[in-house]
């Protein structure tokens, strides 16, 4: 107020300061003195023109707030709190001592948008118990406000839990006040409690699996809280959590009709940094909207901050849009600052803990699509109850891509399913974790009995020999050398030797011979090392019986690089010598040289091709493919690395599917048949591609009948042969010929998943189970796996289970597929129908698996239609179709026929 | 519903009264925001009030699609709203505690001496913006939505279609200017 020292005049009507001419005024002078420092804006005013004298003090005063501190513009920033105790008109006057229904205030516990909350008791003085009333502010109440109260609230009070706080009781006061009576907690929001007390991530995370409980308990009540957030899950000073407002959301909706995304529960927004996906857009609501709304608490509790990162959350239309378009950023990686304010979770040390397993739990949790969320609050806490017992969690690490989708969907042999799998964790540092995991793992599920056979005297298995260079830069050529003396070795038919998949399933780990050998049933290990500086190579091998211990041979080789073919020649013979093996070798010297080349560099380049090759990822094929070609120009009669060649242009075609692609693929694969057709490779190559490229299943058949002949003891052959077998429907020879692959390769999830896929297109359940449960085994996060232990399931009527299984499966396009059959199974008409459509729309490309759907749900011409689609864009699921069980019902309809024609398969 | 939808049709058709009548039937709700902003002044975040009014606004497209002129427009006349509803309302709590006189109360009537500051200089604020809109409409309007409304920068400046840089420097010098009117 104006306390000038000249009070003694009367106060003066109080003309406004300013004419709007000289606002006018004073707008325009600012222009120029704002930009101005101190100085420049002291001696601007000293220049001022004479006609702005009028303004002049107010110019003082506003350019130069150290002179005459005047308390308006430096409080004129926004709107004065004008007072919080007494409402508008309407409300019965709230103050201490007043009434509300049965209750009397004793004082204002606090107050946000439009509800107060009171401390109080009953005024009757029945129970002498404080309640903390809660006093929603709403205008525009409905007038059935009363009668929903009282359904409501039978519902809320029913919910009793140690970690959720009581709701006592609810009504509308005799002035039309709503009120509801709660129970009354002390505590902190967990966010700041966690905080306070420095706690670290386990602590934390226990903390949170209590909330878990608490919230799984009322959702098994139907009871979902809608508005989740630390300021409704205060932890007491026992450290205790507890719950607030459970359900007080839904009780008090204005209006149903009119709810808008962010109708608020008391006439003010939600909080939308918590809210979940599906409750921003205003569509249907269920318990997995309050796991969202968790994983954002969980993320907030494990980084110190929210998971967006929104330029400026002021403007709730661009969060919304952001909210649906966003990718959230791993918690990993947005650790500013150690969780635990005492320095216990520096942040190194926190960002490994958090990389790799916990990234992916608060990443499933916080997926925008709710199907692929946890399905509840109990699995959830499982996973971490798993992730804190240092057991392999069930959320899908992230990693793999569409791509990575499209290479497991193919009927790939050479590298098993494990192998992509692990390459998709080995950028993390819990790599090692992981392997250890899978080490404890139990690998001894029992083979079908019809496999089991004695361990034969003839049988070994070629570990990975040791890299032994100064920088351990060899890898690629000390793996290179085992292969090839699998590769060797396996041509001799009496010798039984173990496929790369499995024996190189054990690198890097030191496990017990013993142990390798029961796992991989053979009674004979050769291992090594090898040496290679500049033109000079180093290698040494022993040969091992398992069971005695006994070295069968051993022997160093210090030979020039160029001998390296020599030396394999040498190991190999060495080995069959030692087991009294006949070495009758179906092909004639000359045929083993058309495997090799003269040029080192050749095969240098090639044995970099295998190791980028087997890498698995997306850059390896493009490796693979560049450095194959360099060792075919290096040496046109390579045939070997054209047959690889070809297999790796294949896969890196199938990327982008292009066809062009597919066509040299081809072309690569027939050069090496006409350069070495002594050669399995070849055969194995052209036969598969003209399998999956061509749709050319008898050409594919004859392929791989010739190079299965020339490499009996080639599991990969035999196991392309056998998926070409089932594609072409004998699914007897299949299973026979993947039995056979099996016994070569038994650590091979791929395998061990197809041949249960086999069993179960044979009706053959029993068998399937213990096969993909090794498969699983092996590798826990396999897609494809879970997604066909799913359809098992459906086959046996377990559609329940089914559905659990289907949503292991991380890659959405699978989850989901499995999911509308597994709800349609179970009666769930719309909610099949829901995830198909959805799947539709958000996910171009899985033609096969929709036309599956359809077909499941009845609907063939659909079904047919989108058939259609997949065998023009050459689907790969859809290349079995004959022994796929929901089409089977469909065998008799024209349009299948016609399919298989255009499929050149038998009907 | 029925008759918002015709409305919203109607102004679709870029039919101006319609909007006004659009706008007017949004009254009750903003009258509610602005009672909640009254009460709580400046201590809840800027987000609250923007996203209330935008939740208003969301209310009323569901139906269809208004243009990005008529957000704008409706952002600015909200903000007149509130303005209107804060000044009435602490024009009835000085005549209340008047005990009711039911005098038109301006500033220049002489009460000052039993009007709290802040109530006052609510008032003053709001005709010393009555004169800013005749000299700088602009830095009046963006005053509203600032001072009254409660709008972040941000949407200020989608509102009016300028940058928030503009916002800035106009809400500064309003302020200033507004600041030496209430002296």
């Amino acid at each position: 107020m104006n306390t000038s020292p000249h009070a003694l005049d009367p106060a003066p009507d109080r003309p406004m300061g300013l004419s709007i001419a000289q606002m006018g005024q004073m707008s325009r002078l600012l222009d120029e003195a704002l930009p101005l420092d101190e100085p420049g804006r002291r001696l601007w005013l000293q220049t001022l023109a004479p006609e702005y004298q009028a303004v002049a003090q107010a110019l003082r005063e506003a350019l130069l707030p150290s002179e005459a501190q005047s308390a308006h513009i430096q409080g004129l920033t926004t709107l004065p709190k004008l007072g919080a105790a007494d409402e508008a008109s309407g409300a019965s006057g709230l103050h201490p001592g007043g009434r509300v229904g049965p209750y009397e205030l004793i004082r204002p516990l606090g107050a946000g948008g439009m509800a107060e909350v009171w401390l109080a008791r009953r005024a009757d003085g029945a129970f002498r118990r404080e309640v903390a009333l809660k006093l929603p502010m709403l205008t525009g109440l409905r007038a059935d406000l009363s009668q929903r109260f009282a359904r409501e609230r039978d519902i809320l009070a029913s919910l009793e839990h140690p970690q959720i706080a009581r709701l006592y009781d609810a009504g509308v006061s005799a002035e039309g006040l709503p009120y509801l009576a709660m129970e009354y907690v002390q505590g902190q929001p967990v966010t700041s409690w966690c905080d306070a007390h420095g706690l670290g991530v386990t602590a934390r995370l226990q903390l949170f699996l209590q909330i878990l409980e608490a919230v799984q308990y009322a959702h098994e009540k139907q009871v979902i809280h809608r508005d989740l957030k630390p300021s409704n899950i205060l932890v007491t000073e026992s450290g205790q959590v507890r719950l607030l407002d459970f359900g007080v959301a839904k009780l008090l909706q204005v209006d149903e009709a009119d709810q808008t995304p962010l109708t608020s529960v008391y006439g003010r927004a939600l909080t939308p940094d918590y809210a979940s996906p599906e409750l921003l857009r205003g569509d249907a609501v269920d318990p997995r909207s309050d796991l969202y709304s968790l994983g954002v608490l969980l993320y907030e509790l494990l980084t110190g901050a929210r998971p967006y990162r929104l330029k400026n959350a002021a403007s709730i239309g661009l969060l919304e849009q952001a909210i649906a378009a966003l990718e959230v950023g791993k918690p990993s990686t947005r650790l500013k600052q150690p969780v635990d304010a005492h320095g216990a979770g520096a942040p190194p040390h926190l960002a490994r803990q958090l990389r790799g397993d916990l990234d992916a739990i608060v990443l499933k949790a916080l997926a925008k699509e709710p199907a692929e969320r946890y399905p509840s609050a109990t699995e959830m806490g499982q996973d971490l109850q798993r992730f804190l017992d240092g057991e392999p969690i069930r959320a899908q690490r992230a990693g793999l891509t569409y791509r990575a989708r499209k290479f497991l969907l193919r009927n790939r042999s050479v590298a098993a399913v494990s192998a992509i799998a692990l390459a998709a964790i080995v950028a993390t540092i819990g790599y090692a974790l992981h392997r250890e995991r899978i080490a404890h793992a139990s690998l001894a599920a029992p083979m079908p009995v019809s496999v089991m056979k004695p361990v034969s005297d003839k049988s070994i298995a070629v570990l990975p020999f040791l890299d032994m260079s100064e920088k351990k830069d060899q890898e690629y050529f000390s793996d290179g050398l085992s292969d090839e003396l699998i590769e060797l070795l396996g041509k001799t038919p009496a010798l039984q030797v173990i496929a790369r998949t499995s024996s190189f399933y054990f690198k890097g780990r030191s496990e017990k011979l013993e142990t390798i050998a029961a796992e991989l049933r053979v009674a004979n290990i050769l291992e090594g090392s090898v040496r290679k500086s500049g033109d000079k190579l180093r290698v040494t091998a022993q040969l091992i019986r398992v069971a005695s211990g006994e070295h069968l041979w051993s022997e160093t080789f210090d030979r020039d690089l160029h001998d390296v073919f020599k030396v394999q020649d040498e190991i190999a013979s060495a080995v069959v010598a030692a087991l009294k093996v006949h070495l009758l070798s179906t092909q004639p010297a000359a045929a083993r040289d058309e495997l090799r080349t003269e040029i080192i560099e050749a095969y240098n380049q090639y044995l970099r091709g295998m190791e980028a090759y087997n890498r698995g990822d997306d850059d390896g094929f493009q490796h693979a493919v560049a450095a194959f070609s360099a060792a075919t120009a290096l040496d046109p009669r390579y045939a070997a690395a054209y047959a690889r060649l070809a297999l790796a242009r294949f896969w890196q075609a199938d990327e982008t599917s292009d066809l062009a692609g597919y066509d040299s693929a081809l072309a690569a694969a027939d050069k090496a048949v006409a350069l070495a057709p002594g050669l399995a490779a070849g055969y194995s190559a052209r036969g598969f591609l003209r399998a999956i490229c061509q749709f050319d299943f008898a050409g594919a058949q004859a392929d791989l009948d010739t190079a299965v002949a020339l490499s009996p003891g080639d599991a990969d052959v035999l196991h392309r042969s056998a998926v070409v077998l089932a594609i072409l429907g004998n699914l007897p020879a299949a299973i026979a010929r993947e039995q056979a692959a099996l016994a070569l390769d038994p650590l091979s999830a791929e395998i061990n998943m197809r041949l249960a896929f086999f069993y179960v297109a044979n009706q053959q359940f029993a068998q399937a189970r213990p096969l993909y449960d090794k498969a699983l085994t092996i590798a826990p996060t396999s897609i494809r796996a879970w997604y066909n232990l799913g359809d098992l399931e459906l086959q046996e009527h377990r559609p329940q289970q089914a559905l659990a299984d289907y949503r292991q499966s991380a890659l959405p396009s699978f989850s989901l597929t499995g999911q509308a059959k597994a709800q349609y199974a179970l009666g769930h008409y719309d909610e099949s129908r829901r995830i198909l459509e959805s799947l539709i729309s958000h996910h171009p490309g899985d033609n096969w698996e929709i036309a599956e759907i359809c077909a499941l749900q009845g609907d063939a011409d659909r079904a047919f239609e989108w058939a259609e689609r997949a065998y023009a864009s050459r689907d790969a699921g859809m290349t079995w179709i004959k022994i796929n069980w929901v089409f089977r019902g469909l065998h008799g309809d024209a349009r299948y026929k016609a399919l298989l024609h255009k499929m050149n398969l038998p009907e | 519903m029925t008759q918002l939808t015709e409305l919203l049709g109607r102004l679709q058709a870029g039919d101006t009264e319609a909007r006004d009548a659009l706008f007017a039937a949004a009254y009750p709700e903003l009258h509610r925001l602005a009672r909640a902003r009254l009460r709580d002044g400046g201590r809840n975040t800027l987000l609250d009030t923007t996203c209330l009014v935008h939740e208003s606004y969301l209310r009323f497209v569901r139906a269809g699609e208004l243009r990005a002129e008529d957000r704008r427009a409706f952002f600015a006349y909200a903000s007149q709203v509130m303005r209107s509803v804060i000044v009435n309302s602490v024009r009835e709590r000085i005549a209340q505690k008047r005990g009711g006189d039911g005098q038109p109360l301006t500033l220049s009537t002489n009460i000052v001496a039993n009007v709290a500051d802040d109530e006052a200089t609510v008032l003053g604020v709001h005709e010393a913006l009555d004169a800013l809109e005749q000299a700088e409409p602009r830095l009046a309007q963006v005053a509203q939505m600032r001072y009254f409304g409660g709008y972040s920068e941000q949407e200020i400046a989608e509102t009016l279609g300028i940058t928030e840089r503009t916002v800035q420097r106009d809400w500064e010098k309003a302020r200033l200017i507004l600041a030496a009117a209430l002296r």
